[in-house]
């Protein structure tokens, strides 16, 4: 039986802006397995980033994570409530026992410092050792994450670095203090295919290594479908869609998941011969208000039921899917 | 009709701490083509192979330091359409002064036209008409990149030069905006060259792909020949990693080799040598031509084909 490492549960993350409040994380629930990599697919603004940023409670104002969201995390032999926490008790966890590596790696490294001072330094804030030993491991890790000649790699300043292997060093500080759950929010979104695959393929070999468990955030479901074991779909903050990760492709039983799908342009799709699809509309803007589906407006097999009222989740066989008319 | 010949374009690196003022980045080394009406060319390759440097060249932007670029003369107006949406529109300006600007530039309209032709380009990239008078900040990331279509197409180019038009949006709007492309090149017969780094995407948008490596083409073909016959090593790399729901590719077991090229010191020889799974000695001492494949109008510069 997998262990569940984190539990979330009712999370609800609202952002009160002067004009309007925005709720970015709609009452969403999820649970994380030891092992695990997690896929979170979303759309831009669908709330990946929000949902992964309250777990760390690294939410500020005007933004806020009701005091009614739960964010069990396993200590010991029982869970912690992570949006119960101080800020003294968040910062030994941050880091330590939950690490994050962000979308671009050059907001997460000063340009003024060199790289291998900096991966040291970030050593030091979570262990003991001398600020030697705390380079020396600094170097060892600049090597598991396979970046040549890194002893004098670790003399370079970030702009010396290509987008990739900054990208490797960020996981590298990430890894660091042998986290229990890695969040990796769009790490190779910016990268070419080439670097994107050496960077799958290093996050897979820790994984392994170390048994940590992984939130993986994206909007390339292509990319997931052999990578994770399982798949969340966000649209609007709300899940969408929940599932074992080739289930969750192969066979999508919400509308938007298969409309997703669809949509991406596939290798052997050419001009004259296929028509992409597209699927029209727009996302709704923060702040719209729904009272339907919220993915009513856009939706094929969209009813007059979809529009008066919200689906809830109904769930079976190991899948979560929230729609009045999912596929079966 | 376009032809590119042997455009080179090299940026002297700064004199400094790291290099000597003698020392430059070999963006561009000699890229030729020809582009016919109504045709698409797509580019493709990994970030800092000279995509843009080739688009900016063409489009004089940043001039090739040499190599030549003919346009027929019926051609002569050429547009582009950038990456970054939010970027590249005056937040100052309402819609319909930006969408039509390169006519009113060109002398094509007077100023009392401008109402009527923005309506009438609006609608041609599926916004509503009456939208004219908004400004930028009141758009969405694909409704922004229409609105760059729309002022790209207003001048009726024979060419537009596409450079990751829609690598920033989400995957639902880049369908949208990639069929309102094909289907303005129908309608206004216009030819494109579309860069990007998602070979799917250049591969469904395109009538001939070239693949570019370290400032050089090192394979081009239509894209379905490329697709089922990828000669050069790189080529058959890149789509080795090209993620492809349904197929278990598990692309992150690819064990891939080596660092991007150093497009400062050059070596003699293939600039993907360091790289590549099957070179041999050879490969080390001179750069191979490009030379023709078997089938028609497939090329590539490999000295396992020479
Ligand atoms: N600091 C903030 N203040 C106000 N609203 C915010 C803030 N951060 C996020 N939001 C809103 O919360 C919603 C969810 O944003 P989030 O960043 O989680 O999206 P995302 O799924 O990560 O998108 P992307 O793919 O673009 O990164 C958006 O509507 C956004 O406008
Ligand atoms: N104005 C410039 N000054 C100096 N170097 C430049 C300049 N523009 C580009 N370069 C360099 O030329 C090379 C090619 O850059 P280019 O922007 O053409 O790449 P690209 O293929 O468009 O990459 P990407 O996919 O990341 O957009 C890079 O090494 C880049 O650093
Ligand atoms: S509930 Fe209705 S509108 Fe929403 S996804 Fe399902 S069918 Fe479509
Ligand atoms: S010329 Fe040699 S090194 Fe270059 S791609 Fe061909 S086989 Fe590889
Ligand atoms: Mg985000
Ligand atoms: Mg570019």
């Amino acid at each position: 039986m997998k262990e569940k490492i984190l539990e979330v549960k009712n999370l609800t993350t609202i952002f009160h802006n002067v004009n309007q409040d925005v709720t970015a994380v709609d009452n969403l629930s999820f649970d994380l397995f030891s092992h695990e990599i997690l896929a979170m697919i979303g759309e831009s603004g669908s709330g990946k980033s929000v949902t992964n940023l309250s777990i760390m409670q690294l939410i500020d104002e005007p933004g806020e994570v009701a005091p009614g969201s739960r964010i069990l995390f396993r200590d010991g032999d029982g869970y912690i409530n992570l949006n119960r926490m101080t800020e003294k008790e968040m910062e030994r966890i941050r880091g330590d026992r939950i690490s994050m590596i962000f979308q671009e790696p050059s907001a997460s490294f000063n340009p003024l410092f060199k790289l291998g001072n900096q991966v040291g330094e970030s050593l030091r804030l979570h262990g003991q050792s001398t600020k030697e030993e705390a380079y020396q491991e600094a170097l060892k890790l600049l090597e598991q994450v396979h970046i040549p000649n890194s002893a004098l790699r670790a003399q370079d300043y970030p702009f010396q670095m290509s987008g990739g292997m900054l990208q490797r060093m960020m996981i590298a500080q990430a890894l660091a203090c042998h986290p229990d759950i890695l969040i990796a929010d769009e790490p190779t979104t910016a990268l070419d295919v080439t670097t994107q695959a050496q960077i799958l393929g290093l996050l897979k070999e820790k994984q392994a290594e170390t048994g940590m468990s992984v939130i993986f955030i994206t909007h390339d479901l292509a990319l997931v479908e052999d990578f994770s074991d399982r798949i969340l779909i966000l649209y609007a903050g709300s899940l969408m869609e929940e599932g074992p990760a080739r289930d969750v492709i192969s066979h999508p039983m919400h509308p938007y998941t298969q409309d997703l799908i669809r949509s991406i342009p596939k290798p052997g799709m050419f001009k004259g011969q296929d028509k992409l699809f597209a699927i029209p509309g727009k996302v709704p803007d923060p702040g719209e208000k729904i009272t339907g589906c919220p993915y009513a407006k856009r939706c094929s097999r969209c009813t007059a039921e979809c529009q008066a009222s919200r689906p809830d989740i109904t769930e079976k066989n190991g899948r979560k899917v929230r729609c009045f008319h999912a596929y079966s | 009709m376009l032809t590119v010949k042997d455009l080179v374009k090299h940026f002297p690196l700064k004199a400094g701490r790291f290099s000597s003022s003698e020392e430059k980045i070999h963006a561009l080394n000699g890229v030729s083509f020809t582009l016919g009406k109504k045709k698409t060319l797509g580019i493709v390759g990994e970030s800092g192979c000279g995509k843009s440097t080739l688009a900016k060249a063409i489009l004089g932007i940043k001039p090739p330091d040499s190599g030549s670029v003919l346009l027929s003369p019926a051609d002569t107006r050429m547009q582009y359409i950038f990456q970054d949406p939010y970027l590249s529109l005056d937040p100052k300006m309402q819609v319909k002064d930006i969408i039509t600007e390169p006519m009113r530039a060109a002398g094509m309209i007077t100023k009392r036209e401008v109402a009527r032709e923005a309506e009438r380009l609006l609608e041609l990239v599926g916004l509503p008409k009456d939208w004219g008078t908004k400004y930028p900040h009141e758009f969405s990331g694909g409704q922004r990149q229409r609105i760059c279509i729309g002022r790209a197409i207003s001048s009726r180019p024979g060419i537009v030069i596409c450079d990751e038009p829609v690598s920033s949006l989400d995957v639902s709007i880049q369908s949208q905006i990639l069929n309102l492309l094909l289907e303005l090149q129908e309608k206004l017969e216009i030819s494109y060259i579309f860069i990007a780094h998602n070979i799917a995407v250049v591969l469904y948008m395109s009538d001939i792909v070239s693949v570019m490596y370290a400032g050089y083409i090192v394979e081009s073909a239509a894209p379905q020949e490329l697709y089922a016959n990828p000669m050069h090593p790189y080529t058959r790399l890149l789509l080795s990693v090209v993620p492809e729901i349904g197929k278990n590719k598990r692309i992150f077991e690819q064990k891939i080799t080596g660092e991007v090229p150093d497009l400062i010191h050059i070596e003699p020889g293939c600039p993907f040598y360091s790289r590549c799974p099957v070179h041999s000695d050879k490969c080390r001492t001179a750069i191979p031509q490009l030379k023709p494949g078997e089938k028609e109008d497939h090329s590539c510069t490999c000295w396992l084909y020479q």
